[in-house]
């Protein structure tokens, strides 16, 4: 019936086709048909790609759940073989025609012959459109049982340095290998992805071309395979002399050797304040005092800064600024955790960092522990994973760095992960059980409230069914090996799983965890978002991620040795300032980073600048608002605008970076700044009585208090100057503390 | 065979300009030209995208306003469903509006009504994010949490692509609420798209007299030259440390501190927001509810240059029939309610707003939407016997301005006003219009906090609306 109908239609498009047009266009599809290599045209490795690479599946297209112009295919072609049956069954068979290709829809909508809201993807004489019409010659048949399974992508150029004065255009080929051995040019079939599209564009054929010297990514998929080349056009520096760095650490080695090779000069070291004030933002969250600052000064020891670390290593802060950083990972929110949860919890994660434990263990705890929230603080991590899919998704990103999210839905469209390891990994949390004690929640409609005691146990065994397909799926790591069918005892996936994590083969998680803690030292990971692992995405500089994870490995997988070595780095020490002559970027790790300080810090910061102590309701008993257990802002807008996370995610993009004009209002006419200014019992009494009997003496301690550094003659000048018109003194004392609040210098770690 | 080519026709669904443009189009393949036909066709295209308007005004109606009592009425539904009103004629011929908005009949050939807005969540917190953020909730959940997995408001979209013009207002203006339903309602934030994204929020009260904005309001110790001479102390300590020409970020933070002193020492934005400028007949005329003070305050900031501006309607859904404060969630007292609170409000308002717009011209560049998160269930009888339930299933949204048909009435619901008897239109509709009326293209993509691509709406635009 449906050929009958088929052959009808044709017939009538025939009647009104010029005869001429019809017998050229067939003898240029002959024509094409044999110059193809190996004859015939394979929908599943030639036509499906193709799609693909044109973005015809893709989600904005009819890729999209629900299609678009009635034309529904699978999300980047995951579903081949209901493709190939919409593609030459459905409508009528009007988008394939076998008898009249030319007739097909699949050629002529997407060929410009008709309408089409996706616009004009190629035109007669395309490789594209040679491949979909050669197929639609040859009887548009699938190929489900083929032999040929894609085993390989090879990528060439995998990396190249193009030196300048070069023609800044690179052909990029893509080899398939195929299990029977052969090999295929699918450059014309592979989708290209540039990591930063500005200054650079890549064509179909995969010739890259660049407008300026620079470094860029390319990421390539074909067939759910993966591969990258890297790309860097070096810049013209014919008068390129490296000045000789201190190497401290194989981080500053790795640093070095590629800002040699791309001929860029890294900042001179900090100065002494400078390095005094990063190094206690970054290690402890708050600012050293004046007192402390002048016995660094005045001590004559030339390791001092080492000395200083080990100090700052030592303190108590240290455990409650990470402390802090992990809560927000782990979600240690209030709604769900109860508050009494909720310091359970930041107590055994104070505990865990001060102790140093190992974060094999760490993990292995998180991970493995059962029973009361309240009694065993570990097990908030099954508390707050309330389901299956969330725990995967949090367990891929903070404990490997992978984006799961997306493979809940669809195969990850840039990177390896499917859908069957999104619900491998679910399964693993799948028969975990939770107990609520006591749960009196304030609002009954609100089911995200529980604020008593949860006990978590695990029942049954732990399995998934993978809703695509519907098959059920045992626990299974991403990359590991699914969980034996006789070990179903009761904890059996959970101990799987983190065996499986904190194995020493297992080099991802040291990896994620290195990246992670050079990201919070140094403000950018080295893959950046850290979270964001994957082939199209890798490290910017190689060598320095190896040289990270085997510290963090030869550290015993604790958090406070690789600090150590990270801060004592010659990179960590250079300042912001870019050198005169051919300047590496902050991305380069060739200049110190400057970015906003977190929320907490800069309240705490303005508290000891100002000497001011919060009420209770804000700091209990005292409490810095790094300390502080829970996600709340207890109702301070100064906190969410400078981007406190309210941890309803597992990324470190929660916590928001962005500097807004909220903010400064916030820091010229807010609240919280204003009460730490006019309280009465605040710093400016004591300046006001030093600046009685020596201004300098006070405008000294205000810098040294607010940046923790000793003002410049203009700045003792002009605060003088200022001084010295001002009616109300206070007031005017007032005004300078203010201005050093509202420096940059103040606001931004540098 | 006839049969068969008719069927075959209309199987194939294949218009005759259609195949008229397969055969232009093959011949055009001899020269590898693009036949112009088609070329005309992209650009028409295109061309749809240029603005139609210069603002918006969205109008949130909190709690889900009974469309069977007040526009889109059903007296000949039975007892027991069509209610205790009675329809009235308006100034559209043939159509007629509730009895106790007799000032809105006269007024009623400005708007657009849709009455066929459709979707199925149940929730007000649910609900009212779909309704605010044009895109389905992931789940119909009473107190749906916010979080970045949620997206934006649409003015947060609106102020990503197409933010205002003048560096010194607002793109994205909310108040004089935050709405909730129990739990914050979502949607009324930028969420993923930053900070920078979010409504300039007042949480004040424009029908007090002491309306005022806290942070462009300097406490009385701080004068101006006093905020000069400060701002002039940070440039001689930034100047020392050269951090603002080493860092993009550093920089940056600068000059939005100029900007707010600017904007604290200027007049023009405080100047939008005093209301105090309006002759107090005119505000008299909007209704002095908060309603209507805040409708005016809309008004004001559209024709000051801001880009989108949210009110809504109240802070909750309901009174549970208490009288007082509170929206539109008519579960007890459905008719007493909206005869004496909701529908005198409106009638008010509204009417006072519409001539007021046109008469300033603002309706050419500017689109008015009015609009709640659901309807009223037809049949009467909820939490006491004279109220009604949630009904998401059909409701009536009103619009105007921005080349809108002024008095067409778009679809039409069944006798009881339960369900669309034609295509029903989604909150992802009405949002990919408000997008393409500012010339934003709905299928623009927005990058979420996983580098995903999303699009900004999965609606189509209702350019049958619009002239």
């Amino acid at each position: 019936m449906r050929l009958s109908f088929l052959r009808n239609f044709t017939s009538t498009i025939r009647q009104r086709f010029c005869l001429l047009a019809l017998v050229c266009l067939m003898a240029g599809l002959g024509a094409e048909r044999a110059d193809a290599s190996d004859g015939v045209v394979s929908f599943r490795r030639e036509v499906l790609p193709l799609l693909t690479k044109l973005g015809c599946n893709s989600g904005p297209c009819h890729g999209n759940l629900t299609g678009k112009g009635g034309l529904r295919l699978s999300l980047r072609g995951e579903d081949a073989q209901n493709d190939w049956l919409t593609l030459t069954h459905d409508a009528y068979g009007r988008r394939v025609s076998t008898s009249v290709p030319e007739a097909s829809l699949l050629l002529a909508k997407p060929g410009g012959l008709m309408p089409h809201e996706g616009g004009i993807k190629f035109r007669n004489g395309d490789s594209s459109f040679r491949v979909i019409s050669q197929w639609i010659v040859q009887g548009a048949t699938d190929d489900p049982n083929q032999a040929k399974q894609l085993e390989q992508l090879k990528v060439t150029p995998g990396q190249v340095w193009v030196e300048p004065g070069n023609d800044k255009t690179v052909r990029i080929q893509v080899l398939a290998r195929w299990s029977d051995g052969t090999s295929t040019d699918v450059t014309h079939l592979s989708v290209f992805d540039i990591n930063e599209t500005s200054g650079a564009t890549i064509s179909a054929l995969g010739e890259f071309q660049a407008d300026r010297p620079g470094e860029w990514v390319v990421g390539v998929r074909y067939l759910g395979g993966h591969g990258v080349s890297r790309l860097v056009f070096l810049e013209d520096n014919p008068d390129f002399v490296w000045k000789e760095m201190t190497e401290r650490t194989a981080f500053d080695k790795a640093v070095f050797n590629k800002l040699k090779r791309l001929r860029r000069l890294p900042s001179a070291e900090a100065t002494a304040n400078v390095l005094m004030r990063r190094v206690y933002l970054d290690l402890l969250g708050v600012l050293p005092t004046p007192g402390e600052i002048q016995a660094y000064e005045s001590d004559p020891a030339p390791e001092k800064y080492e000395k200083l670390v080990e100090r700052l290593l030592d303190r108590p802060e240290f455990a409650d600024f990470w402390a802090l950083k992990w809560a927000d990972l782990l979600r240690n929110e209030p709604k769900v955790m109860g508050s009494k949860g909720n310091w359970q919890f930041q107590r055994w994660l104070r505990d865990q960092f001060s102790q140093d434990v190992s974060m094999k263990e760490f993990a292995r705890e998180l991970i493995t522990t059962t029973g009361s929230t309240w009694s065993a603080p570990a097990s908030s991590f099954h508390r707050t994973n309330r389901d299956p899919a969330t725990a995967a998704e949090t367990f891929a990103q903070v404990f490997l760095g992978y984006r799961f999210q997306c493979a809940k839905c669809h195969n990850h469209p840039s990177d390896i992960w499917t859908q069957n390891d999104y619900y491998g990994l679910a399964a693993t949390f799948a028969n975990l059980r939770r107990k609520e004690i006591n749960n009196v929640r304030r609002d009954r409609f609100d089911k995200h409230e529980v604020n008593g005691d949860v006990v978590v146990y695990v029942q049954g065994r732990a399995q998934m069914v993978q809703p695509r397909t519907g098959l059920t799926l045992d626990s299974k790591p991403p990359g590991g090996q699914m969980l034996k069918d006789d070990d179903h005892g009761p904890n059996a996936a959970l101990d799987h799983l983190a065996n499986w994590l904190t194995s020493d083969q297992n080099r991802q998680f040291a990896r994620n965890l290195a990246n992670r803690v050079w990201f919070h030292l140094v403000g950018r990971g080295v893959v950046d978002p850290v979270d964001d692992f994957r082939d199209s995405n890798p490290p910017s500089n190689p060598e320095l991620l190896d040289a990270l994870e085997n510290a963090f490995i030869e550290g015993g997988y604790r958090l406070k040795p690789l600090a150590r070595q990270i801060v004592s780095s010659t990179v960590y020490r250079l300042g912001a300032h870019p050198s005169e002559k051919y300047p590496a970027t902050e991305a380069d790790f060739g200049r110190s980073t400057v970015r906003i300080l977190s929320a907490e810090v800069l309240r705490d910061i303005v508290d000891q600048a100002t000497g001011y102590q919060r009420p209770n309701e804000l700091a209990p008993n005292g409490q810095r608002a790094g300390q502080l257990a829970a996600a709340n802002t207890r109702g301070e807008e100064f906190m969410k605008v400078f981007g406190k996370p309210e941890r309803l995610l597992s990324c470190e993009c929660e916590r928001s970076e962005e500097t807004t004009l909220a903010q400064a209002f916030q820091m010229i006419n807010g609240q919280t700044v204003r009460e730490a200014l006019e309280s009465p019992g605040n710093r400016i009494s004591r300046l006001l009585e030093m600046a009685g009997h020596d201004p300098e003496a006070a405008i000294s301690e205000l810098f040294m208090s607010a940046l923790s550094r000793r003002p410049t003659t203009t700045e003792v000048n002009a605060s003088r100057a200022f001084l010295a018109r001002s009616m109300n003194q206070r007031k005017a004392w007032e005004d300078l503390v203010w201005a050093t609040l509202n420096a940059k210098e103040f606001l931004f770690r540098h | 065979m006839t049969i068969r080519d008719e069927h075959l026709r209309t199987a194939l669904s294949l218009p005759v300009h259609r195949r008229h443009l397969l055969t232009v189009g093959f011949g055009g393949l001899f020269g590898l030209n693009l036949p112009n036909l088609l070329k005309a066709d992209d650009t028409a295209a295109r061309n749809g995208l240029a603005p139609r308007v210069k603002s918006v005004i969205f109008l949130h109606q909190w709690g889900g306003p009974s469309h069977i009592d007040t526009f889109d009425m059903k007296p000949n539904a039975p007892v027991g469903m069509r209610g205790d009103f009675n329809p009235i004629s308006t100034s559209l011929p043939g159509v007629t509006i509730c009895e106790h908005m007799p000032r809105f009949s006269k007024v009623l050939h400005h708007f657009t009504q849709i009455r066929t807005m459709q979707h199925r969540i149940k929730n007000h917190n649910a609900a009212g994010y779909y309704c605010i953020s044009g895109h389905a909730p992931p789940i119909d959940d009473q107190r749906l949490r916010d979080s970045q997995e949620l997206f934006p408001a649409i003015g947060s979209v609106v102020s990503r692509f197409r933010p205002g013009s003048d560096p010194a207002l607002p793109s994205f203006v909310s108040f004089p609420h935050k709405i909730a339903d129990g739990s914050q309602t979502p949607g009324q934030f930028a969420s993923f798209l930053g900070k920078s994204y979010d409504p300039f929020y007042i949480g004040q009260d424009p029908n007090k007299s002491d309306f005022r904005l806290p942070e462009l309001s300097l406490p009385e110790s701080m004068t101006l030259s006093r905020l000069d001479d400060r701002r002039g102390l940070v440039r001689m300590i930034d100047q020392q440390a050269r951090l603002l020409e080493d860092s993009a970020a550093a920089a940056g933070a600068d000059r939005f501190q100029d900007r707010a002193v600017s904007m604290l020492t200027s007049s023009r934005l405080k100047n939008a927001f005093d209301l105090s400028q309006e002759p107090d007949k005119l505000r008299d005329a909007y209704g002095r509810t908060t309603y209507g003070q805040s409708c005016l305050l809309a008004r004001r900031l559209v024709e000051s240059g801001v880009r989108f501006v949210t009110v809504y309607f109240s802070r909750s859904i309901g009174n549970g029939g208490g009288g007082g404060d509170g929206g539109w969630d008519t579960h007890k007292q459905n008719f007493s309610d909206l005869k004496n609170r909701l529908m005198p409000m409106t009638d008010q308002t509204m009417p006072t707003m519409i001539e007021d717009m046109a008469s300033r011209g603002m309706l050419q560049d500017t689109l008015l939407v009015w609009t709640g998160e659901m309807g009223r269930a037809p049949k009467i009888g909820d939490q006491d016997p004279q109220g009604r339930g949630h009904w998401p299933m059909c409701y009536t949204a009103l619009i105007a301005g921005g080349g809108a048909k002024a008095g067409l009435i778009h679809g039409a619901s069944d006798r009881t006003g339960a369900f669309p008897t034609t295509a029903p239109v989604r909150p992802d509709d009405l949002s990919a219009t408000i997008f393409k009326s500012l010339g934003i293209d709905p299928a623009s993509e927005m990058i979420d906090s996983l580098g995903r691509p999303l699009p900004i709406s999965a609606g189509r635009p209702l350019d049958e609306l619009f002239t």
